[in-house]
């Protein structure tokens, strides 16, 4: 009983603990330490990625089905219980479908596009504070490498579009790269903001900032917490924002000639980001793990899948916008009122 | 030892993908190869515990450049996927060039004392001291570069609407 509530509540010691006695156990048998960081290294990876698939599994299942609780119908109903077991089902079908290469697309490109959007969504994972001390590497520069590897997944998108040698796929590659490059800008002024309150690149500083819930940035950066969440809606793409694969006009846009597990990946991607987005504003907004009795892992899923409800929820009630309102809303609204909240939280911290 | 196995697999990243930058029939495959020249650079950056400058590297270099010059190449309907040959006529100048650049390069490595400017980054809050070296301690500079950049924005959006008028 001791330990399950030391594993839950103490996380990062226990771990600390068993490295500690595994590495004694290794120096008895003579062994170079080098090996055993590496195999820990490789564990943590391992783990990161066995809860990407998982939480993707339950992402999907749980998007479709707040799709079908907007639209006043079921969802997925019939595999397992309440059809939980729907997205495995589904991943199983696509793995074990032919994977289609149309004749005059780039091989060597076709082939690498969809690794370059899934990557880096995988890369982010380094820094995020799952709970107290249960963050993989936190680094110096925390945020700025959560920004710098996102803006990754662009060359990806492109090169999908690029290599697919379709005009739709083309359109598709490029809205995205632009939506996502303009959209990037009022992203890094509101984190500006934040850097401004908690002094720290850290994503351990920050959450460590915010210790109270009267101290959650949330309440002192409201515009920033709504502009983030508009923004970062933008840069996954995903509905109202949706139009680099605006179904109406582009058919599916870069992922129009992808199939079977080439799609798998774009489509993994896609959610992992939209967990990722909600991640990130919770350990900017919501005062990341930090909460009263359940632990702090909980905690962390909780506030982050609050935000995920709303980012579906808004994307299951608002239609799509047109492509040109869509650079006018970033460069004409979002920037100049998250350049007005940047000067306005650095006076009030210079002179209050 | 560990840092110095990845100095020389970064290093050897560098070389590789900077020739093929160059040598690459298809101008697409060139981005995408410098790309990768520039992701190993920030690569050596983190070996030498600038983590700001990886960071910054990744972002603006493989972030906005790459992207932008792809972006370019997509919109560009004459070398779209098309086999460009990346050389002229013009070898030995650039040859005599380059070469000049790089004996400029080797003489400055070689001619610096470079015991007496080894600083223990580690020992700061880089990140903290970059933004007052930026701000405080070289501020003219830096903000005679953002004016710079400034006059090249209003000069190409000049440029660009010169051209309709004339449509």
């Amino acid at each position: 009983m001791e330990l399950i509530k030391n594993i839950l509540y103490n996380t990062d010691k226990v771990l600390k603990d068993f490295y500690n006695w595994s590495h004694n156990l290794w120096v008895s048998f003579n062994l170079p330490v080098i090996l055993l960081d590496i195999i820990f290294y490789l564990l943590i990876t391992a783990a990161v990625a066995a809860f990407l698939v998982f939480n993707a599994l339950f992402i999907i299942y749980y998007d479709r089905k707040v799709a079908a609780k907007f639209q006043v119908r079921y969802g997925p109903n019939r595999v397992g219980y309440k059809g939980i077991l729907q997205t495995l089902a589904d991943t199983i079908k696509l793995v074990i479908k032919e994977d289609i290469n149309a004749e005059k697309v780039d091989k060597i490109i076709f082939f690498l596009a969809p690794f370059l959007v899934f990557i880096p969504a995988f890369m982010v994972f380094l820094v995020i504070p799952f709970g107290k001390g249960l963050i993989p590497a936190d680094l110096n520069i925390g945020i700025l490498y959560v920004l710098a590897i996102t803006g990754l997944s662009v060359l990806g998108i492109l090169s999908a579009g690029w290599a697919s040698n379709n005009k739709y796929s083309l359109i598709g590659g490029m809205r995205s790269a632009a939506q996502i490059v303009s959209y990037e800008i009022p992203t890094v002024l509101v984190i500006l903001s934040i850097l401004l309150l908690s002094g720290s690149l850290k994503m351990g500083d920050i959450v460590n900032a915010q210790s109270s819930i009267t101290k959650w940035f949330i309440f002192m950066q409201p515009v920033g917490f709504i502009l983030f969440l508009i923004a970062a809606n933008a840069e996954i793409n995903r509905a109202p924002f949706d139009l680099p694969e605006a179904e109406s006009e582009l058919v599916s846009g870069f992922i129009t000639e992808y199939s079977a597990l080439k799609f798998a990946f774009f489509f993994l991607a896609e959610y992992t980001n939209l967990f990722l987005a909600s991640a990130i504003a919770t350990t900017l907004f919501l005062g990341g793990w930090q909460g009263p009795f359940l632990p702090p892992f909980v905690w962390f899923i909780i506030k982050t899948y609050l935000v995920v409800t709303f980012l579906m929820w808004t994307r299951w009630t608002f239609p799509r916008i047109r492509v040109d309102q869509l650079m006018e809303f970033s460069w004409k609204y979002l920037t100049p009122i998250a350049f007005i909240n940047l000067i306005i939280t650095a006076i009030i911290i210079k002179f209050v | 030892m560990i840092s110095l196995i990845f100095f020389y697999i970064f290093a050897v990243l560098i070389v590789i993908s900077a020739i093929f930058v160059v040598i690459s029939k298809n101008i697409y495959y060139s981005a995408l190869w410098l790309a990768l020249t520039l992701f190993s650079v920030a690569g050596v950056f983190i070996l030498l515990n600038a983590y700001f400058l990886a960071g910054i590297q990744v972002l603006i270099y493989i972030g906005a450049v790459v992207v932008l010059t792809i972006f370019v190449i997509n919109l560009t309907k004459e070398i779209e996927g098309k086999k460009e040959k990346q050389h002229n006529k013009q070898v030995i100048p650039a040859l005599l060039a380059s070469l000049t650049g790089a004996v400029l390069i080797i003489l400055a490595v070689l001619k610096t004392d470079w015991s007496s400017r080894i600083i223990n980054w580690t020992a700061y809050d880089e990140t903290a001291k970059l933004g007052n070296f930026l701000l405080a301690d070289f501020v003219i500079p830096f903000e005679a570069a953002s004016v710079l950049l400034l006059i090249a924005l209003i000069g190409s959006i000049a440029i660009v609407s010169l051209d309709k008028e004339n449509k």
